[in-house]
């Protein structure tokens, strides 16, 4: 992020000179071994969902609530042609239902499902590590949480 | 009938019965007197004349027998007229003795006395004769027979008359005698008339007074209490007028103590016109303030309008900017949301992707950075939007606290308009009260006048009261000596 100024006559300038600064910058010969995690937020706790399990990142997607739904299930969404359900990734982590539909939709790689999530922070690039947390935020298990899903609609079939 | 005479007609009538009574009274008397007067008259002339002619006669005789005894001595002619004189004389008064003696006495008395003066007569001329003829030597013979001869025709002449004088006096007292008689008789008479015809007028006089008394004392009776009454009703005007002179020195008092405080309300109300005015000139002045004020305020009002109309355009112009600052904040996201999508698609491409991947990555920080300005912007415009808010709230609260002012001055300068008003019916009270007081002091003063004409008549009401108390007063006395006059005063 570019440095905060109450003026904003100098914004423009520091942009461009972002920009361009950008341009003059050669691009890296080998990339150092890094994971892309998306900073979200949901329930305003920080959370990291790793880059390479997320096929895509759609805000504001119309979810078509299905009667009689299990509990999570928002709806029903299309994405490119494709038809994915929608799970609130609230209710998975064990938080409590928003009143809020979120906003966010990240399609789960592979998967016909969407995690809705309240708010997206940025793309984080961290060093590639073990553990749960990256960069300090509790890391979303992906996997886990499909077989959650897949668990509960076995259950509620 | 008597009872309706008046008192001039009952004492008219009392006197007349008086003056008849005296009359009658006076009549019988004159006739006593007359008859008392006759007979002295008789006494008188007669009687006394007889003395006197006797008495005469003796001085007669006298002068004849000197005027002979002279003849006889000088022979002389005048003494023979002498004679002849007195002789005339004697004869006269024999003449006038016999004319008057009445009683038979008398009448021979003098008879005696004639024939004896004539015997003397006689004698005398013989002698005288004689004398004539004779001569101074036989005067002794003549005396002699002067003597002898005369002398005792002269005596027994004198014894007549003397015998006459005596008979006349006896005749005269008894003449006078019963002339006292006639007049005791008559003065017993007249006594008696008297005495009757007093018990006639005492019956008269005491019927009279009687009468009179009766109705002068009723009369003054009425008069009296009448007096009484008027020196009641004198007494109560006198003190009546005393009283009004006391009033009237109230009066007077008083009024000067109106006149005093209707000069004090005169210059209170001067004053308060003075006051009212500098109050007119201030609530003008006041007035002229106010509407600079307002209009001041007018103008404030004007600027604030003009203030909130510019912050409500600010308000409009930053909302649009939010919604350009909205569209950019889309353009931003929708650019993030690309690149991210454009990364893992990069991603699942290998390395051929690597090179778009970076594109992607600064396609993605440049929206990052769009975002972050964006969102300073906004952050901006909100600070814009609350100063824009309160400055129009600010200006809302000036814009009432200008209103307020605005109606304050409109109740300043209402309330300034009502003390003119007040004002100006303050100075109209203030005039018509000097008016009514200048009316009122010159009534007074017409009060005033009229208190002295009040306090003159008073006085001369006094005088007259004092006077009606005085003529009362006398009244009261006459009366008092009317009743004296007609009744004796009661014993106490």
């Amino acid at each position: 992020m570019s440095e905060r100024s109450p003026l904003l006559t100098n914004h423009a300038a520091r942009m461009r000179q972002a920009f361009d600064q950008a341009f003059a910058v050669a691009p890296p010969s080998a990339p150092p071994p890094q994971d892309a995690v998306l900073a979200i937020q949901v329930n305003g706790q920080g959370y990291a969902m790793r880059l390479s399990e997320v096929a895509g990142l759609f805000a504001d997607r119309a979810i078509t609530p299905l009667g009689a739904a299990p509990a999570g299930l928002l709806g029903l969404a299309g994405f490119r042609g494709s038809v994915v359900a929608v799970w609130d990734l609230r209710r998975l982590l064990g938080h409590s239902e928003s009143k809020v539909p979120p906003r966010w939709l990240a399609v789960v790689a592979g998967v016909p499902l969407a995690l809705a999530f309240d708010e997206y922070e940025g793309l984080l690039r961290v060093p590639r590590e073990e553990g749960a947390f990256r960069d300090g935020r509790p890391l979303v298990d992906v996997a886990l949480l499909v077989d959650e899903i897949r668990r509960r609609k076995a259950g509620s079939a | 009938m008597t009872d309706h005479w008046t008192f001039n007609r009952k004492i008219a009538a009392g006197f007349a019965m008086a003056v008849l009574f005296a009359v009658v009274i006076g009549a019988v008397a004159v006739s006593a007197l007359r008859s008392i007067v006759a007979a002295n008259e008789r006494l008188l002339s007669v009687n006394t004349q007889l003395l006197i002619d006797a008495a005469r006669l003796d001085a007669a005789l006298e002068r004849k027998v000197s005027a002979g005894r002279g003849l006889l001595l000088s022979g002389e002619d005048r003494f023979v007229d002498q004679i002849r004189e007195g002789r005339a004389e004697l004869l006269a008064a024999v003449e006038r003795l016999r004319r008057l003696a009445e009683s038979d006495e008398g009448l021979r008395l003098i008879e005696a006395i004639v024939s004896t003066e004539q015997v003397h007569q006689q004698i005398l001329e013989r002698l005288a004769a004689q004398r004539r003829v004779m001569t101074m030597t036989s005067m002794d013979a003549l005396v002699r027979a002067f003597d002898e001869q005369l002398a005792p025709r002269r005596d027994q002449f004198q014894a007549s008359v003397r015998a006459f004088s005596t008979l006349q006096e006896q005749l005269m007292t008894r003449a006078r005698q019963e002339a006292q008689a006639n007049a005791s008789s008559t003065i017993a008479f007249l006594a008696a008339a008297v005495a009757v015809l007093l018990v006639l007028a005492a019956l008269v006089t005491y019927v009279l007074t009687r009468t009179l008394q009766r109705q002068i004392g009723t009369a003054v009776s009425h008069v009296q209490s009448s007096s009484a009454e008027l020196q009641a009703a004198a007494n109560q005007q006198a003190t009546g007028a005393r009283e009004q002179a006391i009033a009237m020195v109230q009066i007077n008092t008083t009024i000067g103590e109106l006149l005093a405080t209707a000069r004090q309300i005169s210059e209170s109300a001067q004053r308060v016109s003075e006051i009212a005015k500098q109050t007119l000139a201030a609530a003008r002045t006041g007035d002229g303030t106010v509407v600079e004020a307002n209009e001041s305020v007018g103008a404030i009002r004007r600027q604030m309008d003009q203030v909130v109309s510019h912050m409500m355009e600010l308000g409009k112009k930053s909302q649009q900017i939010g919604g350009v600052l909205d569209i950019l904040s889309e353009l931003a996201e929708q650019t993030n949301i690309l690149a991210i999508n454009a990364t893992i698609e990069a991603a699942g491409a290998g390395d051929a992707g690597n090179r778009f991947a970076v594109v992607a990555d600064e396609i993605r920080e440049l929206a990052d950075r769009v975002a972050g300005s964006t969102k300073e912007v906004r952050s901006l415009i909100e600070d814009v939007r609350g100063a824009v808010n309160t400055t129009v709230m600010a200006t809302e609260t000036g814009s009432k606290a200008v209103d307020t002012g605005s109606r304050q001055f409109a109740e300043v300068a209402t309330a300034f308009r009502q003390i003119a008003g007040l004002v100006a019916t303050t100075t109209d009270a203030a005039r018509e009260i000097e008016l009514s007081t200048k009316q009122q002091t010159s009534a007074v003063e017409q009060v005033n006048m009229a208190i002295a004409n009040v306090a003159q008549a008073t006085r001369e009401t006094e005088v007259s009261s004092g006077q009606t108390l005085d003529t009362v007063s006398q009244l009261a006395n006459l009366s008092r000596d009317l009743s004296r006059l007609v009744q004796a005063p009661a014993t106490a």
